[in-house]
């Protein structure tokens, strides 16, 4: 018997266990028995409490000792408690892996998050502030504390200033987070960062900079031996990101562009190491190795150059720990050679999520876990304090990182009378990465090695011109053929150093500094560099425009340059060359559609004009003037009429076009076209509902008139429909009644959404609708629909979902659990939750889980990605999450609720803030643009975009199935996305009757044939990889046959064959294009294919009657 | 005539004619940017304001906020200015002081003289609020100390302390229009904060001790002389109340105490509350030492 969920939850009994307390065993023996290590691999404990507690970051000093800071008062300090958070020292005197000495070197810190010995004492993170601790007797206890920066903003504990690390070129970087706004006074001047994003500082001159911006919550920061930057994000699910000057990361408040990070549908990461050294294995040498707290597991990537940036690849895991309370937070290389983990050691991490005050947070307990390799000699320590000078010079060399890392930080301790000697050693090395290594240590020492720099920009590895123009990017002014080199820089054959050279120019605006960067279109490009390029022209506005629009700077022959700056640039410039271009035809395919639009996007009312009278506009160009109207406001200022002939034009893309710019235009002539096309019952549903639209934006009783006979008089409901929504959107009021016969009817060709959408645009017009609803009914599907959408507005109508819980019969949900009913709820999950019915209740269609989640690489991106929600999350938090999603809402993923000057409100996620439009992603996913010009507000609203009652179809033990299988994604085990390269993005076929009537003739090749009028909708795999026969669409076959019928790509961009791993071919066909490949009869199959196409390359169809088996393939490059 | 004749002869400058005293009950606000901020933590500035003030009951609230300017900019969290302002409107409105010390000037001065009108305008506007949200008795404008110039590497600060003098000038100027009292910090200092400052801009232990007097005498009160453990002991304990009303008044996780996600730990910003009985406290035996103090040293 189906009884709703929410009758139920108070019929649970309240004597079930008390789930929320089912804590781990807090004893560092179990927990080090709770690993899961791979052959070879040993683990110790380094160090527990109660001898440090609650590590937030680590870092080495160049004699070996372990610097930790700790905080028990996270996250919120106890109101006349003391600020009593710890700087801890720990070493290991006698070598055997184990601290055996600590001391504490402060404890008056407020939730200190980063530490970082040097210079002589020692950085700390403290809340609003960064400290320079000093010990000056020799007792190693702070006996000297100096504010070295201050005003940066504490929003949120868990975003504050973090995770320092010391640059190669001396350099103290550090990191900040979503909510945290910062406000430097340096005596540079003042230096301001809003959100996430990575800061460096020299503390000789003072100079703090924002190198990168962006990333939810970044806490891991590592540079590699070339000098390259990367970072991980705590918050976000990009893996590995790399960082470069000027980069701009998601959630960047006001950016209109960002770029992603290197392997998106990753967990989230905290921590980020490069393993290096004698002691790790070779095959693990250079691997990235970073924490996935909330899966309590340590994640590795293998990151190779591609193009400009990287590609990453995930490896099979580095570790990972059945204990539900470790947590990896940082992972640093030791001086023995061995890895170091910090273990936060919590069975909740949660922030915001839990209260600050529960009673499960723990405020005690932190390891440092210590990862060694069988068989494999350890490091040994070397002296590095106190060493000679040449000592520590040929420790440069060394093949272990850390002791290059402290020889130079040493070197750079002692100042410039180490100067001379570094000098002569740098004259004796041939090898270049010994002069790297010199030329960072000069760097460190604050002084530039012009020659050095240039030889190595010359070298024959791109890896060290690279890194000879970091230097640049951050020393110009000292390197007197500057220019030369970043000139011959952009010119590069290899683009990561296009991209440095970009990056250099953007630090030197000059007439000069746009028209070089733009060469850089002269060879291939890549979104890395494409990203920068848009970047400096935007940002150098100031110096190129000025020269273009008086004619002195030209492009004369380089329209692509000229294209992609007006382009990026999205202001109004001179348009002659453009013109030109298009008006002689020697701009074809993309360049032509990049001009057209280009024109829409900055020309004046002139230029319009002139980009309408062009031949054969086509779609392209339409859509640009449509935009041009919607964003801008502009139009062409003559020969507007002529819109009346792309109506006659037989494709209903360009009719469909026409016909709003005939409406947004206001051109008289074509309002009978218009007209006669809305009420011709014979046209499809597509062509009249444009005709409908365009004939609204006229307006006025004339037009409101014909929606009202049209409702009057259609007997068709999709025509009373079209008339409906379009009235609703003039006037509310006439059309409500029309619009809850409609809601009635139970048809579900009809859009009853879309319908819903207009009422809830203003809260005027919902009003009007729960009025209509007064003393009606509705089916209660169309209520709960009713209800979800007025949810997830940014200001919900109260009056209208009461009304729609009155008409569909509705009782009130239950959104609140007492702390009793909740433990009965998760003990109940707990002992009979099964996972495996809970995924395929996650992947109803009706649930729309998968329409905004992704878990790993598919599903939506409105909502946060779920791939390691089971590890963090705890069982209370996903069921309060699912029952009032208003009560859990991710950073990075509130709503933004922006209401337009005519009193009109729009709802979704930011994706980005331009000078002239707002873009958002609404909760179908889709793209809502919205003109800077008609904003009245924009707000961040508490309302999530999670429709409340999504749950209230399913029956109790759904829903505790459902919160089951949410529970272990991400955990060890079978709901861990794993790094198996199966095909889990599929493009799957709707039922058409081409198929049923063709099938018998024409077999199940009719599948793969590029037939226009197929609808194929994305959907995912499983979290296992594999995609469910019985869950595809049911194309019709002949008698009783029903097909399952996907389509994919091959992801990667690899040269050579792949092979495709098939798990069972029974009742399979498979098509290389419209190429069927022989497949056995049945049984696994291994299949090469050559590498290449679109994502829709591949038509795989299965019996889904006869069959059973999912389909489940992998994608192997061959070797 | 006058201003001049004051600007020449004495450290201070007030524009009022008659002497600036402290009242029985005073509440006193600092307003400005990071030597604001700052001073919070090494409690010079109050403490000798406070023995200045002699047995008078005065308390000190220093809102001060690293970067922040006269339209609110460092206090607008994930707003515009506009919201960092009336933020600081509601913060007055709650404290209502009698008399406010605002200092603003050194963020501005780095844009240079072209930004100067903007910034006299902003000013304007901030002291047009002060008044309305508070009904001080006493707003006093200070200009901002000198820059020092330290060795290479470090920048040099010459051209900055130019451009300081110009703000200086213009917030005098204001002050004078307005009919405010304006003590001349700068000035008191000779236009030199030449072995005080860390960084080039900011004061640490050391030069806030140096530079508190001198604000003392630019606001025309005498500095009281005292022993320095004697002075230190009641330092000590304003620099701790200093931090309690640090944690209350601009407490960590703003975002969930009080703003866009307060629904998920609004019910923990009632903790704030608890401060008061704390602040309450101390600032009974902040006022307890400091009678025994003065009596030691009459």
């Amino acid at each position: 018997m189906k009884t709703t969920f929410f009758f139920l939850i108070s019929a649970i009994a309240l004597q079930a266990q008390n789930g929320l307390r089912d804590i781990p065993d807090p004893d560092p023996g179990k927990q080090e028995a709770a690993f899961n290590l791979p052959e070879g691999m040993e683990i110790n404990l380094f160090a527990s409490d109660p001898m440090i507690s609650k590590p937030v970051q680590m870092n080495w000093d160049s004699e070996g000792r372990l610097w930790l800071v700790s905080s028990g008062m996270y996250p919120h300090i106890v109101p006349g408690a003391e600020e009593n958070d710890q700087l801890l020292v720990l070493e290991d005197t006698n070598g055997d892996g184990v601290a055996d000495k600590r001391t504490v070197f402060a404890d008056d810190l407020h939730i200190p998050t980063a530490v970082l010995p040097m210079d002589g004492g020692v950085y700390v993170a403290n809340s609003t502030e960064i400290l320079f601790l000093k010990d000056t007797d020799g007792d190693l206890v702070a006996d000297e504390r100096r504010v070295v920066l201050s005003g940066f903003g504490t929003e949120d504990t868990h975003h504050l200033v973090h995770t320092f690390s010391q640059g190669p070129d001396g350099m103290l970087y550090f990191l900040q987070s979503i909510y945290i706004h910062s406000h430097l006074e340096t005596p540079h001047g003042v230096r301001r960062l809003m959100g996430g994003g990575v800061w460096h500082f020299r503390p000789e001159t003072q100079q703090a900079e924002v190198l990168s911006k962006g990333l939810v919550n970044p806490w891991g920061f590592v540079f590699d031996d070339y000098g390259q930057s990367f970072a991980t994000d705590g918050a976000g699910g990009d893996g590995i990101n790399f960082i470069f000057p000027r980069a701009v990361g998601v959630t960047s408040p006001g950016a209109k562009r960002v770029i992603r990070g290197l392997n998106p549908g990753q967990p989230k990461l905290c921590g980020l190491e490069i393993l290096s050294g004698s002691h790790v294995p070779e095959s693990l040498r250079g691997v990235m190795v970073a924490p996935d707290f909330r899966g309590h597991r340590i994640n590795s990537y293998e990151l190779s150059p591609k193009g400009s940036s990287y590609q990453s690849t995930q490896l099979e895991g580095f570790l990972s720990s059945a204990h539900r309370a470790f947590r990896p937070i940082d992972v640093k290389m030791g001086p023995d050679g061995a890895v170091y983990i910090a273990d936060w050691y919590n069975p909740i991490i949660q922030h915001g999520e839990v209260d600050f005050r529960d009673k499960r947070r723990d405020h005690q307990r932190g390891r440092i876990w210590r990862v060694t390799f069988k068989d494999r000699p350890l490091v040994k320590k070397v002296k590095i304090v106190g060493a000679e000078t040449d000592a520590l010079l040929e420790l440069l060399t060394s093949p272990e990182r850390f002791q290059r890392d402290f020889a130079k930080q040493e070197l750079r301790q002692r100042g410039k009378e180490v100067l001379p000697a570094l000098r002569a050693w740098t004259a004796k090395q041939v090898n270049e990465s010994a002069l790297v290594e010199a030329m960072w240590t000069f760097q460190s020492l604050n002084v530039t090695p012009v020659k050095l720099v240039e030889k190595l920009a010359r070298s024959s590895d791109p890896r060290f011109r690279a890194a000879a123009l970091r230097v640049v990017y951050h020393r110009h002014h000292e390197i007197p053929k500057v220019d030369q080199m970043i000139e011959k820089a952009v010119g590069d054959e290899n683009a990561q150093v296009r991209l440095w050279a970009v990056s250099c120019l953007a630090q030197r605006p000059s007439k000069t500094s746009v028209p070089f960067a733009l060469r850089v279109l002269d060879q291939p490009m890549d979104e890395t560099l494409d990203f920068a390029l848009w970047s400096i022209v935007r940002e150098h506005e100031r110096e190129w425009v000025p020269l273009f629009e008086a004619g002195e700077l030209t492009f004369k022959g380089k329209l692509k340059h000229l294209l992609f700056a007006i382009a990026a640039l999205e202001k109004p410039l001179k348009l002659n060359g453009v013109f030109a271009g298009l008006e002689d035809g020697s701009l074809k395919g993309e360049e032509r559609a990049g001009a057209i639009s280009t024109i829409a996007k900055v020309g004046s009312a002139q230029d319009l004009t002139r980009l309408f009278a062009l031949p054969g506009l086509g779609v392209v160009g339409l859509d640009a003037l449509i935009e041009a109207k919607r964003v801008r406001k502009l139009q062409p200022d003559g020969h507007r009429e002529k819109i009346v002939d792309f109506l006659k034009v037989q494709d209903e893309g360009v009719f469909h076009r026409a016909a709003l710019l005939a409406g947004l235009w206001k051109v008289k002539p074509a309002f009978g076209n218009l007209k006669s096309v809305f009420f011709d019952e014979s046209q499809n549903q597509g062509v009249r509902g444009k005709a409908a639209e365009g004939l609204r934006y006229f307006g006025g009783p004339e037009v409101i008139a014909l929606f009202e006979r049209a409702i009057k008089e259609s007997s068709a409901s999709g025509t009373r429909m079209l008339a409906v929504k379009e009235l609703a959107n003039l006037d509310p009021a006439r059309a409500a009644v029309a619009a809850v016969d409609l809601l009635q009817v139970d048809d579900v060709s009809l859009n009853k959404a879309d319908l819903l959408g207009v009422f809830l645009r203003s809260p005027k017009a919902s009003s009007i609708l729960a009025k209509a609803l007064d003393g009606m009914t509705l089916p209660r599907k169309i209520a709960i629909l009713g209800v979800q959408r007025a949810g997830t507005t940014g200001k919900p109508p109260l009056d209208l979902m009461k009304a729609f819980e009155k008409a569909g019969d509705l009782k009130p949900m239950a959104q609140q659990l007492s702390a009793g009913e909740m433990q009965a709820m998760v003990a109940r999950v707990q002992r009979e939750g099964d996972p495996r019915k809970g995924e395929r209740i996650y992947r109803k269609a009706e649930l729309q889980c998968m329409v905004c989640h992704a878990i790993g690489v598919s599903g939506g991106v409105v909502g946060p990605n779920l791939v390691s929600i089971g590890g963090s999350a705890p069982l209370d938090y996903l069921v309060t999450s699912l029952l009032n999603p208003n009560d859990k809402i991710k950073e990075g993923y509130h709503t933004t609720l922006v209401t337009t000057r005519d009193g009109n409100s729009h709802t979704g996620g930011l994706v980005s803030e331009g000078d002239q439009e707002i873009t958002l992603r609404d909760s179908a996913g889709g793209f809502v643009k919205i003109a800077k010009a008609d904003v009245k507000s924009k707000i961040v609203s508490p309302v999530s975009m999670m429709p409340p009652g999504l749950t209230a179809s399913l029956r109790e033990d759904e829903f505790v199935d459902l919160v089951r299988f949410l529970s272990e994604l991400g955990k060890d085990g079978e709901f861990q996305v794993g790094s198996r390269p199966f095909v889990r993005n599929w493009k799957v076929l709707q039922p058409h009757a081409r198929t049923r009537d063709l099938m018998g003739h024409l077999g199940p090749k009719i599948f793969a044939e590029r037939f226009a009028d197929y609808q194929w909708t994305p959907m995912g795999s499983m979290v296992g990889g594999a995609l469910p026969a019985d869950e595809m669409p049911k194309v019709l076959g002949r008698g009783k046959n029903r097909y399952g019928v996907a389509r994919f790509g091959l992801d990667g961009d690899g040269e050579g064959p792949v092979i495709l791993k098939i798990n069972e071919t029974q009742l399979m066909h498979l098509f290389d294009g419209e190429k069927e490949i022989p497949l056995p009869k049945k049984g696994a199959a291994s299949i090469e294919v050559p590498a290449g196409g679109d994502g829709e390359r591949f038509t795989v169809s299965v019996n889904s009657v006869y069959r059973t088996a999912p389909v489940l393939i992998e994608r192997v490059e061959k070797k | 005539m006058r201003q001049l004749l004051c600007f020449g002869l004495l450290l201070s400058c007030f524009a009022k004619a008659e002497e600036f005293s402290f009242r029985d009950r005073d509440t006193v606000v600092f307003l400005g940017n990071t030597f604001v901020e700052r001073a919070q933590q090494f409690g010079y500035l109050e403490t000798e304001l406070a023995l200045a003030a002699g047995v008078t009951e005065v308390r000190f609230r220093n809102l001060g906020w690293s970067g922040d300017t006269v339209f609110g900019t460092a206090r607008s969290y994930f707003g515009t200015p506009k919201e960092g302002f009336d933020r600081l409107k509601n913060d007055l409105t709650g404290i209502k002081p009698t008399v406010v010390m605002v200092c603003y000037g050194a963020v501005a001065a780095f844009e240079g003289e072209k930004k100067k009108d903007e910034f006299i305008a902003g000013y304007g506007l901030l002291l047009d609020m002060i008044q309305g949200a508070t009904g001080a008795r006493e707003v006093i404008l200070l200009s901002p100390p000198p820059a020092e110039t330290l060795p290479a590497p470090m920048p040099e600060m010459a051209k900055q302390n130019g451009r300081l003098k110009i703000y200086r000038n213009a917030i005098r100027e204001l002050a004078s229009k307005r009919g405010l009292r304006f003590a001349d910090l700068f000035g008191a200092m000779n236009g030199s904060s030449e072995g005080l400052t860390e960084n080039g801009l900011h004061f640490g232990e050391n030069g806030y001790a140096v530079v508190a007097p001198k604000l003392v005498e630019a606001m025309g009160l005498k500095a009281v002389s005292l022993k320095s453990e004697q002075r230190d002991g009641l330092r000590e304990k304003i620099m701790e109340k200093n931090k309690l009303f640090f944690q209350q008044w601009r407490p960590s996780n703003e975002t969930y105490l009080r703003l866009f996600r307060k629904h998920e730990q609004g019910q923990n910003a009632k903790e704030l509350d608890e401060f008061d009985a704390i602040i309450v406290s101390r600032e009974a035996e902040i006022m307890e030492l400091k009678g025994r103090v003065m009596e030691v040293a009459q």
